[in-house]
């Protein structure tokens, strides 16, 4: 018979009867997981059958190898097969998460709304913490280059600034084999550019050397770069601007004038593509160096150097030798350090630096928040898919009758709460999408958000999805898929997997609310902190006061002309009973002020630096300085002008006196030798960031800005009297002014920014929190409804049974208070240093923090309370 | 017609199964396929066809005893169902119509 001949057991059997050749391991593997469970038995047992046969006829390897042949042949079959088998499951899978949304509409949109919302501010703060570190990447060596930063010591104290003098850059390259290129940056701001007729004002450039270039990559959209910036006349714009002065024609050679008082010409050499917003160098045109003063003194450090290395290892080598290379040059006490360009953006702390400047620290605090967003849409999803759990008992218990393995549950329960998590992501883009716009305004950011943007992107973010649907389905999905059938199906609850998910149910709850309260209490602290800027003594009074800035008609007009046509402004506006006092200043509170070496009498050991601001007469008066002892400027003293010095109380402190008033002193160099005439209290005329430094106040007269003190009624006609008269000196210029309070807060826009972030996403925090525990406690009372009922048959009050139910979330609430305070008092006090001057932390906004928790959440569940305790009992026992 | 259509190397198999009877499980499957129709045939070709056959309702199995050689895993054996019958019964008389006259024109040339 064919069948006995055929089976090629029995050759095997008779020939080894006691040896077993182990197959591939991995192809067995692989076929277990490709094909359904049952099959892949069978089909493994047919393989290592024959293989025995093959082993003895062809030899192991022979044999191995036409194991992993037979795989690969049968490879497309089974695949086919598997996914078949898979989407037939699959299919089911979907109907019941489906049917389970649409059953349980409240908490599917708890559950949905809750992720998506914090999935939402998740993306953007992922956008924006992005944004902020792709800071200066686009540059090819952007590694390679660094910035110089100088350090100079005196006194045993150390100033760091990004200054560097003229020559440096060509030295470094000289001297230092490590350098492959350096250059110098010199700031060139509110220019004027003019083409014909047309002229737009308030532009930004820099000076800088040919090799611009080769160091960065900023892209010429017309033109040479290795000789665009190679003659002295030329310029090269950004797209920008070429589209503003020139319209359609083409920029290349064409003249363009600029500045104002001295206007020279410029040939246009090349045209940028616009700057990007991420790149810490904003600017409209580049000028080639040469053509101001080629500066050869190692004593004006005015420029920026940027030099790119070898390789990013060679900065500390040059550091290294910096000291010395500077005595060699007459500057000891200095030292170089090479900043990495790519942490100028965030990690700058220096004086004078770039105001568009971020901090890391903000970037660390974004992130984190992001990080805690997303932990508590994820509790969210935990709670409430544990509590659900329960009311799934049953169909899990079929399931698992009908055959079911706990894996497969387990995958189910995944499956689904990632299907959730897919459609909270779709929504959050949604919200991304139509949010962005202001997002952006509150961050006053440029970011856009799009699709086709980059698919990495997009990947990344489902991928964040699925790592939430995942982490935050595996809880529940291990809970439910351990229930015992018999159990479930005979009506009785497990005992074990709720009471240890009740437990668990309650520790999220803490987290949550302990989260909601660090953020409530942190938003508390910054507005404190805000408000107790915005009210600090300042030594002065900001409020009613006007500043006419001037730096844009200077170059217009003659020196002596200007100041004629100031002053005679000023008589006239006074004459208006609603201006009080007008003065003029070289400072303003956002610009940094001058530091100079001083000298007086007495001194002896090394040298100090003060800061020095030159003022009007009236100075004081408008805005209000107190004196300690001597008097303002005035114009019954001739001499003023020439030889009076007035000090803040800091730099007497300085200079050891005990009295100043009469005493000589002197700013070597712009001012001569004269005497001390009065001494102010100390204000603030630098943020609240800073100290109060040792200052010098002379009368001057380069006037930056005009400040007046107003009455505070009649404003519009005040301000347009002002107009008026402007428009009379300085005909053909727009009148332009500001509050000086509003100034003083535009210093503090990153922190008030900060703080409307910080009270946009604790509400937020608190509004997926209080959904987490609106959906658990409506799921409570469901669940307690028979217990609720018979109490109330047995003569519970409502307000007994209101008690009852709100007493294990306050207690939760609590809890969380305890956690939450030293995190958000540990916090909160890191931040505080930011400032010289601070608030003290004081015990109230925690204490209302924990209240307005308590409070908010027991207002959520108010009405599941009020529901469940005022129903009828009838209807609750008879749900059986 | 029955409904359900069957191929060619499903046709095989199920007439395999049906001549193998009691010993009817992957290997000997295999082994007799090629003895008739001298092609060696994969293994995962084969199951998957099993396994369709059987999902149609046309194949049923049952485990028999495990072996050592099969690294303690039982044999599938495969029988053959009334519907299998059937539909081998139809496509053997649509496959005498189809040949009816051909072998002599065959034999002809």
């Amino acid at each position: 018979m064919v069948r006995h001949s055929g089976n090629p057991n029995r050759k095997v059997t008779m020939e080894s009867e006691n040896r077993y050749y182990e197959p591939p391991k991995l192809s067995e593997w692989l076929l277990k997981q490709l094909y359904p469970d049952r099959k892949a038995h069978t089909l493994a047992g047919d393989l290592s059958e024959t293989y025995q046969v093959q082993v003895d006829e062809q030899g192991l390897f022979r044999a191995r190898w036409w194991y992993r042949g037979q795989l690969f042949k049968a490879l497309p079959l089974l695949i086919n097969d598997f996914i078949y088998w898979r989407s037939a499951m699959l299919k089911n899978y979907l109907l019941t998460a489906l049917r389970n949304i649409r059953k349980h509409k409240i908490y599917s949109f708890v559950n949905i709304s809750g992720l998506a919302v914090g999935m939402a501010c998740c993306l953007f703060i992922f956008l924006w913490v992005k944004n902020e570190l792709s800071y200066d990447r686009f540059h090819e060596n952007a590694d390679r280059i660094h910035r110089v930063i100088a350090e100079h010591f005196t006194e045993g104290q150390s100033y760091t600034f990004p200054s560097t003098p003229a020559p440096l850059a060509q030295s470094l390259m000289d001297e230092f084999p490590e350098v492959e290129q350096a250059l110098r940056l010199e700031d060139y701001f509110d220019i004027r550019i003019a083409y014909g007729h047309k002229q737009f004002w308030g532009n930004r450039g820099f000076f800088t050397d040919p090799n611009f270039f080769d160091v960065f990559s900023f892209p010429l959209v017309k033109g040479d770069s290795r000789t665009a910036l190679n003659s002295i006349d030329s310029i090269v714009i950004t797209e920008n601007v070429a589209r503003k002065c020139f319209g359609d024609e083409d920029p290349l050679g064409r003249i363009l004038i600029l500045g104002s008082r001295n206007p020279k010409d410029y040939k246009v050499t090349g045209v940028l593509e616009d700057i990007p917003k991420n790149s810490h160098l904003q600017f409209d045109f580049l000028l080639s160096f040469s053509v101001i003063r080629y500066n050869l003194n190692w004593s004006c450090w005015n420029y920026m150097t940027y030099v790119q290395l070898s390789s990013p290892e060679a900065a500390p080598v040059v550091e290294a030798k910096s000291s010395d290379f500077l005595n060699t040059r007459g500057k000891p006490d200095h030292k170089l350090y090479l900043q990495p360009m790519t942490h100028i953006h965030l990690r700058s702390n220096y004086m004078a630096d770039f105001d568009t400047n971020g901090k890391i620290a903000h970037v660390y605090l974004f992130s984190i928040m992001g990080v805690l967003l997303i932990l508590l849409a994820g509790i969210n999803f935990v709670n409430l898919c544990t509590a659900r759990s329960a009311i799934r008992q049953k169909e899990v218990g079929v399931r698992k009758v009908i055959g079911a393995s706990r894996r497969q549950l387990i995958k189910q329960f995944i499956g689904e709460s990632v299907f959730l998590s897919f459609l909270a992501f779709l929504i959050s883009l949604v919200l991304l999408k139509i949010f962005l716009p202001y997002f952006n305004t509150l961050l006053n950011q440029d970011m856009s958000f799009s699709l086709s943007e980059g698919f990495s992107f997009l990947l990344l973010m489902a991928g964040l999805a699925l790592i939430v649907g995942l982490v935050s389905g595996i809880y529940p999905a291990y809970i439910i898929s351990a229930f015992h059938p018999k159990q479930t199906l005979s009506g009785g609850f497990t005992r074990r997997g709720t009471r240890h998910s009740a437990l668990l149910r309650k520790f999220l709850v803490v987290t949550q609310f302990a989260i909601s309260i660090l953020f409530i209490t942190s938003s508390l602290l910054v507005r404190d902190q805000l408000h107790f800027m915005a009210n600090k003594d300042l030594g002065y009074k900001k409020d009613h006061l006007v500043v006419l800035p001037f730096e844009k008609i200077m170059p217009a007009y003659r020196g002596q002309e200007l100041q004629q046509r100031q002053e005679s402004l000023k008589t006239e506006l006074l004459q208006n009973a609603s201006i009080t006092d007008a003065t003029f200043s070289s400072y303003s509170l956002n610009r940094p002020c001058a530091h100079q070496s001083v000298f007086w009498e007495g001194k002896t050991g090394e040298d100090i630096l003060m800061d020095w601001i030159s003022v009007d007469y009236d100075f004081f008066e408008t805005m209000q300085i107190e004196f300690k002892e001597g008097r303002p400027f005035s114009r019954e003293f001739p001499t003023d002008p020439e030889s009076a010095y007035i000090l803040n109380e800091s730099a007497v402190k300085k200079t050891g006196w005990s009295q100043a008033v009469g005493r000589e002193f002197q700013i070597p160099g712009p001012r001569k030798r004269g005497t001390v005439v009065g001494v102010a209290r100390d204000f603030h005329y630098k943020p609240l960031h800073n100290e109060i430094q040792a200052l010098v106040i002379t009368l001057g007269r380069t006037s930056y800005y005009m400040i007046l003190r107003i009455r505070p009624e009649n404003l519009p006609s005040t301000l347009g009297y002002m107009k008026n008269k402007w428009d009379e000196f300085f005909p053909g210029h727009s009148f332009e002014y500001s509050f000086f309070d509003e100034d003083f807060e535009r210093v503090y826009r990153s922190e008030i920014r900060m703080g409307k972030v910080f009270n946009m996403i604790a509400g937020l925090a608190v509004l997926i929190a209080c959904l987490g525990l609106f959906g658990l406690v409506s799921f409570a009372t469901e669940r307690r409804t028979k217990e609720i009922g018979i109490r109330k048959a047995l003569g519970a009050s409502v307000s007994r049974i209101a008690v009852l139910i709100a007493k294990e979330s306050t207690g939760c609430i609590l809890l969380a208070n305890l956690f939450a305070w030293p995190i958000a008092w540990y916090a909160m006090s890191r931040w505080f240093q930011n400032f010289a001057y601070r608030t003290s932390i004081s015990l109230w906004p925690f204490i209302l923090s924990g209240g307005l928790a308590i409070l908010i959440a027991l207002l959520t569940m108010s009405f599941q309370i009020l529901k469940a305790a005022s129903a009828n009992p009838v209807d609750a026992l008879r749900y059986e | 017609m029955g409904k359900k259509f069957i191929s060619r190397s499903e046709e095989y198999i199920m007439l395999a199964v049906l001549h193998l009877q009691d010993e009817a499980y992957g290997v000997a499957i295999r082994h007799h396929l090629k003895k008739i129709t001298g092609k060696t045939w994969a293994f995962g070709a084969i199951h998957v066809m099993l396994t369709r056959l059987e999902k149609k309702k046309l194949l049923g199995s049952h485990l028999a005893d495990p072996t050592p050689q099969r690294g303690g895993r039982s044999k599938r054996i495969y029988t053959i169902t009334s519907a299998g019958r059937e539909t081998l019964e139809q496509i053997k008389k649509i496959q005498d119509k189809v040949w009816s006259g051909i072998p002599e024109i065959l034999t002809e040339k």
